[in-house]
């Protein structure tokens, strides 16, 4: 039939264009028009649809002079069909604390990237860094020179201290209990060498997050989780507390009886809060934000351990320190962080996270290590194996009184 | 005198660069590998992790070594042409 539409060279990439949702196949067929590798890059996505196997090889030694981080190599394994993207390395550019950008900063970052790249960006990783999208040997040096004068930096990949990030903390939310921005900004100036020259077993992953809600989901994910916190009385706006319930709110089935640790309870006027119950699990402060707010004497806690592994073995981030003050020059995290990265450097093995390694060595011999008392705070769970010594309790029994 | 203090800069390096070579797919060499190597090699009063972070840090920046980097891991390397990289 001669007025037959023209048939799509990519019929199964267009049915993920379908429904209300963003598509990145639309994404990147707007960028396809002007870009050659985008253009590739549909092409062999394509492909990969049809055949159902991945035409990506994994690279090993691209990146620019001096940094062990920061670029991620890939190749296509037909790079006859698709030359354009014969090539298609990632980028990672250190985020800005918070990611706060002016548009003028995203604009210049965007011109590097269409003249050098393929102009596809996703922002952003789950690592936190702003992603550029596919790129070639060559054009490495020429986009770390450029943005490096502009002021911005490649973030980690590899065995490094991996790009910091956090939540928006005070810049935006009014639970923060500490300046997440300025933490973040403080441990990446602290600790560029590390971020850009493998010198770990693995990667180490900071996420620092202002209050339980853990925006930056740094529980799951962070080999330390810095987690905002306080140590006394949830701040309690009783007058906001009854103003809430005229509206509608039931406070004693909707607040109280949710209330995990059961230590709050309404009497249709006042709201009362065992505190030295409470569990910080933020609950009541979410539900009634204009009533209640985080205590006054406010710090972080410090988690260790967690890890997102795509094939096996996730496990969350458990209590180090219950309590720390957060406040510049933060001497006393980076004493404890230090601390930690000797024991790991000393007996961690390679590709081992701090996670694992607690866990083969045991907590009791990484506490000892540190020159850490135990504390009720840390244990993450009823204990399943009844062999958890501590060597001061052998001690003891033999001391008179 | 050679027998006193510590081990020259060159040297180290060049000793480093070595190691690096010889273990070329054979081993991916961390770091840590190649400094516990050099203070074994030349004993703790010669050699510190200070002078070892030092030479590798000046043959990365020269580009005589390289960072490569597999499955999310790191190792020292010498250059060369990845396998996975297509002719041109
Ligand atoms: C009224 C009777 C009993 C009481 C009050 C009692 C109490 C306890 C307590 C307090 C512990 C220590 C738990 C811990 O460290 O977490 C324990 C451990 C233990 N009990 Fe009993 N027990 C009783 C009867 C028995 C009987 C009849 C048996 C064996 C037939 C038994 C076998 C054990 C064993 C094997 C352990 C060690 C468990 C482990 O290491 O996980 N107990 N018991
Ligand atoms: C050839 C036979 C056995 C072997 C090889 C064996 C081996 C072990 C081992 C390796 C442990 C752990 C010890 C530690 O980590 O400190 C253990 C603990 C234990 N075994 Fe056995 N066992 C045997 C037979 C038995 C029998 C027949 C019983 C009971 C009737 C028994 C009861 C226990 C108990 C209660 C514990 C826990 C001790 C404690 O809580 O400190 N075992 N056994
Ligand atoms: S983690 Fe807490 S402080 Fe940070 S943005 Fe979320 S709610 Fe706010
Ligand atoms: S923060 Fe959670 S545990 Fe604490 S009082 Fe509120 S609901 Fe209860």
């Amino acid at each position: 039939m001669a007025n037959e539409t023209k048939k799509s060279s990519t019929p199964l990439l267009d049915e993920l264009e379908k429904g209300k949702w963003p598509s990145f196949v639309k994404e990147i067929k707007k960028m396809a028009d002007k870009n050659p590798r985008a253009k590739d890059l549909l092409g062999q996505l394509e492909l990969s649809y049809t055949d159902k196997v991945t035409h990506w090889k994994h690279g090993g030694l691209v990146g620019v002079r001096g940094y062990g981080g920061g670029v991620i190599g890939r190749y296509s394994d037909s790079p006859d069909k698709f030359p354009n993207v014969a090539h298609f390395h990632t980028m990672r550019i250190n985020q800005p604390s918070g990611w706060f950008y002016t548009s003028k900063a995203l604009r210049e970052i965007c011109d590097v990237w269409e003249q050098h790249g393929s102009g596809l960006t996703n922002m952003h990783g789950s690592t936190g860094d702003l992603v550029l999208l596919g790129t070639s040997t060559d054009n490495l040096e020429p986009i770390f020179t450029k943005l490096t004068s502009k002021g911005w930096d490649l973030g980690g990949s590899g065995s490094v201290l991996r790009t910091p990030s956090c939540c928006a903390g005070p810049a935006r939310c009014e639970f923060a209990c500490y300046d997440t921005l300025k933490l973040t900004y403080d441990l990446t100036q602290e600790f560029q060498d590390l971020l850009h020259r493998p010198q770990f077993p693995y990667k180490w992953k900071f996420k620092m997050s202002g209050c339980p809600n853990d925006c930056v989901a740094s529980v799951a994910r962070a080999d330390m989780s810095i987690i905002g916190i306080w140590k006394d009385d949830i701040q309690v706006d009783q007058q906001a507390v009854r103003e809430y319930a005229k509206n509608g709110v039931n406070i004693q089935s909707e607040i109280c009886d949710l209330c995990p640790a059961k230590c709050m309870s309404w009497d249709g006027n006042d709201l009362k809060i065992v505190n030295k119950w409470c569990n910080k699990c933020m609950h009541c402060i979410n539900a009634l934000p204009k009533a209640l707010r985080p205590g006054k004497e406010r710090g972080a806690a410090i988690l260790i351990g967690a890890k997102a592994p795509i094939l096996q073995g996730a496990q969350m981030s458990s209590v180090l320190v219950p309590f720390m003050k957060m406040e510049p020059p933060y001497k006393e995290l980076k004493d404890l962080v230090e601390k930690i990265w000797d024991f790991w450097g000393e007996y961690g093995k390679n590709r081992e996270r701090i996670g694992e390694l607690i866990q083969r060595v045991g907590m009791g011999q990484f506490l000892e290590a540190l020159e850490l008392d135990p504390k009720p705070q840390m244990v993450a769970n009823p204990r399943t194996n009844p062999f958890i010594f501590y060597e001061e309790y052998f001690e003891e029994e033999g001391e008179e009184k | 005198m050679a027998d006193s203090g510590v081990v020259p800069m060159d040297e180290l390096q060049n000793e480093i660069f070595k190691m690096v070579q010889e273990d070329m797919g054979k081993k991916q060499l961390k770091a840590k590998d190649i400094t516990n190597a050099m203070i074994q090699k030349f004993g703790e009063e010669k050699c510190t992790k200070e002078t070892c972070k030092e030479a590798i840090r000046t043959l990365i920046d020269s580009g005589k070594l390289v960072y490569g980097y597999f499955g999310g891991s790191s190792s020292i390397q010498v250059p060369h042409k990845e396998g996975s990289e297509p002719d041109k």
